[in-house]
């Protein structure tokens, strides 16, 4: 007596499934491949969109989700910020960051005879760089006068490193040295990028274009943007407030509908697998009508010739459905690498979709399979046996 | 009425009337009939083709319900069980041969024998007793052949064997010997008679074969539904 027969026999209704499904390999191999289309076609849809909009999510929120930014109104008498308008905003929005900076053009004498242009852009302080862009190569001096930090980009297209010397003026000012003590890394912060960044103190008017409100997370800077309209600009707009949250929910949104339109269209693939599943199962039970009415005439119920042909169109399912996830799984994989560069970032949405496509790949096989399971319990069986 | 030699009827059937209703015709295939079976009994049912033979054994066997009359079962009316308790009485006590055996194909003899308690979750005692019938009715050789792999005469064993397999009071054959050779016509009867003496297995069996008929304790003559003789 062999193991596999002793545990066969405690569950007798699924080895009876196998036998019979393993009967007409054929037959059942197609239908469960219909499954498995319907099955990929929703988990690499729907788990690749999960990936591709948490990629995206992830770079905007990168480039300052989290950021509130502040322009001067067009309601306002003054085209820039004094200190006193971002005292203001800074009493309005608590302890949390403000970053004040303004961008100017200056002229890069790089020679004697040459000068190019380059964008400037002025920030307070050394701690406040820090904050809004991420310093990839260097040290940022605790008293910041002298030194610039440049952008990657502008280092690597002008072949600068740390130690070199910017000779740098604006407007009709006399020519100042900067030596460069830091390189930012890519990508530099998103909106008021600039080339190279220089101190406040450096500016003789201490005016600033734009402001920054740093917050921690993408609702409290939704939260912070209004409470900087609704203290700013009651009636007239003294304020420019952009956050990114509410783009991203934009975003999100299209996103989400675009990938139900498409996992919709897998799931009618999945549908029409039910059909190929109710199809075959309507041929076994034809085919085997004389001897699903030797199995009543020997006292199977009608429930337990339900519960075998229901698990053979569940056995069909669950194997199109087994293999329709492990052959949408590298797919997967290759979206989370290319959206989130790591192939086993499954995002939880994602696996939500794996998931999802298994138990409807499966739920639609039962169904298919219910009626032929009712009609086949409900034959008497001296109408099936009669020759 | 029950007498000291005559036990009590497993099965008794009055006034039985069974009619099928095609397109806008009935056919009345059981006309009034009576009939009991007792425990060892061995009886024979004869008559033409489409005399309605089938149909006694199907009543016999609770697969069917008559359109008027009773069959009783241990004094209890037949048609007053639901379909479930029809089902399990029939798994308990009855067990059917049919004409054309109904073995499954793409499973061994020993499979088919243990088919009816294949939902027991008793695997163990189904298979010694489905090799135990097997051998009984010598096919001990055979276990694990396929049906197309077998005569029509071991075929049949196979399919007895499967009827036995619950213990069954009531052996049900719906003509058992029709086209096999006269050994193996005897080695069944034998069967039977074995059944009969060691666990007072009824037996009603329909034949077209004398030689069944008179070995039997009692012969049903059907001619147009009804008895005679
Ligand atoms: N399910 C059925 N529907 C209609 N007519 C039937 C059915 N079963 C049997 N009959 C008819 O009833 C009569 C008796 O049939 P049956 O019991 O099979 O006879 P036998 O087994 O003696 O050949 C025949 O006329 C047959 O055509
Ligand atoms: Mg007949």
């Amino acid at each position: 007596m062999s193991l596999r027969h002793r545990l066969g026999g405690s569950v007798p209704v699924l080895v009876a499934a196998v036998r019979n499904v393993s009967r007409a390999k054929l037959r059942s191999a197609l239908a469960a491949a219909a499954i498995l289309i319907g099955v990929v076609s929703i988990a690499v849809v729907g788990a690749g969109g999960e990936a591709f909009k948490s990629g995206q999510l992830q770079r905007v929120e990168s480039q300052g989700a989290t950021n509130v930014y502040v322009f001067p109104g067009p309601d306002r008498e003054r085209e820039y910020f004094t200190r006193e308008d971002l005292a203001e905003i800074q009493e309005t929005v608590g302890t949390t960051g403000v970053v004040a900076t303004t961008t100017r053009d200056g002229q890069w004498h790089r020679r004697s005879d040459r000068s190019e242009q380059v964008s400037l852009n002025y920030v307070e302080s050394a701690a406040a760089l820090r904050a809004i862009t991420p310093v990839a190569r260097g040290e940022l001096p605790s008293t910041w006068r002298r030194q610039a930090v440049v952008s990657a980009r502008f280092a690597s297209d002008h072949g600068l490193a740390t130690g070199d010397r910017l000779r740098i003026s604006t407007g009709d000012e006399s020519v100042q040295t900067y030596r460069v003590v830091a390189v930012l890394s890519e990508p530099t912060g998103g909106v008021g990028s600039a080339e190279v960044y220089l101190p406040a103190r450096a500016l003789d008017d201490r005016q600033y274009d734009r402001a920054r409100v740093l917050t921690g997370s993408a609702d409290e800077a939704e939260l912070t943007a209004a409470l900087l309209r609704e203290e700013f600009n009651e009636r007239r707009d003294r304020l420019l407030v952009f956050e990114l949250t509410s783009l991203l929910r934009l975003f999100t949104q299209v996103v989400n509908g675009i990938n139900t339109f498409l996992v919709g269209i897998g799931a009618i693939s999945l549908v029409v697998a039910g059909v190929a599943i109710a199809n075959t199962m309507l041929m076994a039970v034809i085919r085997r009508r004389e001897e699903i009415g030797v199995l009543r005439a020997v006292g199977y119920s009608r429930g337990a010739v339900v519960r075998i042909l229901l698990a053979e169109a569940g056995l069909i399912g669950a194997a199109g459905a087994t293999a329709g996830v492990v052959l949408a799984l590298p797919a997967v994989m290759v979206a989370n690498a290319a959206f989130l560069g790591d192939p086993l970032a499954f995002t939880p949405g994602a696996v939500g979709y794996l998931a999802a496509a298994f138990a409807f790949g499966v739920g639609i096989s039962l169904l298919a399979g219910a009626y032929p399971a009712w009609r086949a319990a409900n034959e008497r069986p001296v109408d099936a046996l009669r020759g | 009425m029950a007498t000291a030699d005559e036990p009590e009827p497993i099965l008794r059937g009055q006034d039985v009337v069974r009619e099928y209703r095609t397109g806008g015709q009935t056919v009345r295939a059981l006309d009034g009939v009576d009939f009991a079976i007792r425990p060892a009994e061995f009886v024979a049912v004869v008559g033409p083709s489409g005399s309605g033979k089938s149909t006694l054994l199907n009543l016999l066997g609770l697969l069917d319900v008559p359109t008027s009359g009773r069959v009783e079962l241990g004094g209890e009316d037949v048609s007053t069980f639901d379909q479930g308790r029809r089902t399990r009485t029939r798994k308990r006590d009855v067990g059917f041969i049919f004409q054309s055996y109904y073995l499954i194909p793409t499973l061994t003899a020993l499979e088919n024998v243990e088919v009816p308690r294949l939902l027991d979750r008793t695997p163990v005692e189904t298979r010694e007793r489905a090799t135990e019938l097997l051998e009984r009715v010598g096919l001990g050789d055979r276990l694990d052949h396929a049906p197309d792999e077998l005569s029509g005469g071991q075929k049949q064993r196979v399919a007895t064997a499967r009827a036995l397999i619950n213990d069954p009071n009531l052996l049900l054959a719906d003509e058992p010997t029709g086209n096999l050779d006269r050994d193996t016509g005897d080695s069944i009867l034998d069967l039977f008679d074995d059944l009969r003496t060691e666990q007072d297995v009824a037996v009603v069996t329909v034949t077209h074969d004398e030689y069944v008929a008179d070995a039997a304790d009692r012969v049903v003559r059907l001619i147009d539904g009804e008895v005679r003789g």
